[in-house]
C-alpha cells in the first residue's frame, strides 16, 4: 500500500522496518533509506512517533511493581526445604 | 556415556539433551517445538554444549565443578544469580495473570521449578530470558492447559503492515494529535488498557517494551518463530492504541472533540 506519494521505499515495507528500527532490531534497508523515507512521507513520520509513545507509555505504566516481601520469603524458604531434599552431591 | 555421568540424575539428563529449561512435567509443553531452528540454536549454545563436552573431555575442569555442585552450592548460586530478578518477573507475571494473587503463586511455582532444574542452566547464557521462559511455561500450563495460541499465518504478517500503512495514510493527519494526547493519559489508564490486550500480544509487548528482549529472545521465550514475535507485537501495540485513543476521545483528553 502506498500513501500515493512516489517513494523509493514503498510505505508497507518502510512501515515494517520503522518497528524494527525502534525494536533495535537489525533492518533489512539500510538506515539512511529509512530516514529518507521518513523525511518524504509525513504519515509514516506519525507512525515512528506514534511507536516512540507508546513504548514510552507502557514502561511508565509498566515500572514499581515489586514481590510482597511475604510472597519473597515463602519462596526463599520452599527453596531451602527443596535444598535439604536434592541428593547431596558426590560426598 | 562417560563417567561423569553417572553422577547426574537421568531423568535430568535427558533433560539436558532436550530442553534447558526443565526436567519435570513442564517437558512435555516445552518439547512443542523442537524442529523449530531458532529454539534449537538457542539452546544448542546452553546446557546441550555442556552435556556433550562433560561426556568427551577429560579437563573439562569448569563442567566437572557445576556437576558435582552441592545443593548448598546450588542454592548459594540460585540466591546470587536468580533472586535478584523476582521483582522482575513478578511485574512480568502481573501482567501476564492481570491479578496480584495469580501473579504470586505464578512466580512461586516459577522459582521453584527453576531452582529445581537450576543444574541444567549455562552460566553465562540470558539467566533473565531463561527465567522469564519457565514463567511463560508455566503460566501456560496452570492457565491455559491446551490453549497455545496459534501461530500466525506469514500471510497474515504481511497483511499487518500492509494494513498499517493503507490505514495511517487514510486517517488524514488525526493520529497525530491522538497520539499527543495518549501522553497525557494517567498510568492507571494505560494499565488497565494494556490488560485488555489479549495474552500473546500483551505478552510480546512487554516482552520487548519493558524488558528490551529482542525478536529472538521473545521468540525462544514464547516458543514461536520470530514472525509470529512480530506480528503479535504489532497487533498488541495496535490494540492498545486503540484502546488508549478511545479512551481519550471519551474523557476529553482530545482538543476539539466533540464527543
Amino acid at each position: 500500500m502506498s500513501c500515493g506519494k512516489d517513494h523509493a521505499t514503498p510505505c508497507s515495507q518502510a512501515s515494517e522496518e520503522i518497528s524494527l528500527l525502534i525494536d533495535n532490531e537489525q533492518t533489512s534497508i539500510s538506515i539512511s533509506l529509512i530516514e529518507q523515507h521518513l523525511a518524504e512521507c509525513s504519515d509514516c513520520c506519525e507512525q515512528r512517533d506514534e511507536l516512540l509513545v507508546l513504548k514510552s507509555l507502557i514502561n511508565r505504566a509498566c515500572c514499581g511493581d515489586e514481590i510482597p516481601s511475604h510472597i519473597r520469603l515463602k519462596i526463599e524458604t520452599t527453596i531451602i526445604a527443596i535444598q535439604e531434599e536434592l541428593p547431596s552431591g558426590n560426598s | 556415556m562417560a563417567k561423569q555421568c553417572v553422577d547426574c540424575d537421568p531423568v535430568q539428563h535427558v533433560a539436558i539433551s532436550s530442553s534447558a529449561i526443565s526436567n519435570n512435567e513442564d517437558v512435555s509443553s516445552i518439547s512443542v517445538d523442537f524442529t523449530n531452528d531458532s529454539y534449537q540454536q538457542y539452546f544448542s549454545t546452553t546446557k546441550a554444549v555442556r552435556s556433550v563436552s562433560v561426556s568427551q573431555s577429560s579437563d573439562a575442569d569448569d563442567d566437572i565443578q557445576v556437576v558435582s555442585e552441592t545443593p548448598e552450592m546450588r542454592t548459594a548460586r540460585f540466591e546470587r544469580d536468580a533472586i535478584p530478578f523476582l521483582d522482575q518477573i513478578y511485574a512480568g507475571a502481573l501482567r501476564m495473570t492481570r491479578n496480584p494473587i495469580d501473579a504470586e503463586d505464578l512466580v512461586q511455582e516459577t522459582f521453584i521449578k527453576a531452582y529445581r532444574s537450576f543444574d541444567t542452566f549455562q552460566e553465562g547464557t540470558n539467566l533473565k530470558a531463561w527465567l522469564y521462559r519457565i514463567l511463560t511455561n508455566t503460566y501456560i500450563n496452570i492457565y491455559r492447559k491446551n490453549q497455545r495460541g496459534p501461530i500466525v499465518n506469514p500471510q497474515d504478517e504481511i497483511h499487518d503492515w500492509e494494513m498499517a500503512a493503507q490505514e495511517r495514510h487514510t486517517s488524514g493527519g488525526l493520529q497525530s494529535a491522538e497520539t499527543q494526547a495518549l501522553e497525557l493519559l494517567p498510568n492507571e489508564v494505560i494499565s488497565n488498557a494494556f490488560a485488555q490486550v489479549p495474552d500473546d500480544f500483551r505478552n510480546a509487548v512487554y516482552l520487548a517494551d519493558v524488558e528490551g528482549f529482542s525478536y529472538k529472545e521473545i521468540a525462544d521465550i514464547m516458543d514461536v518463530p520470530v514472525g509470529t514475535v512480530m506480528s503479535r507485537l504489532h497487533r498488541g501495540r495496535k490494540a492498545l492504541r486503540e484502546l488508549l485513543a478511545d479512551y481519550a476521545r471519551k474523557n476529553g483528553y482530545l482538543k476539539g472533540d466533540e464527543s
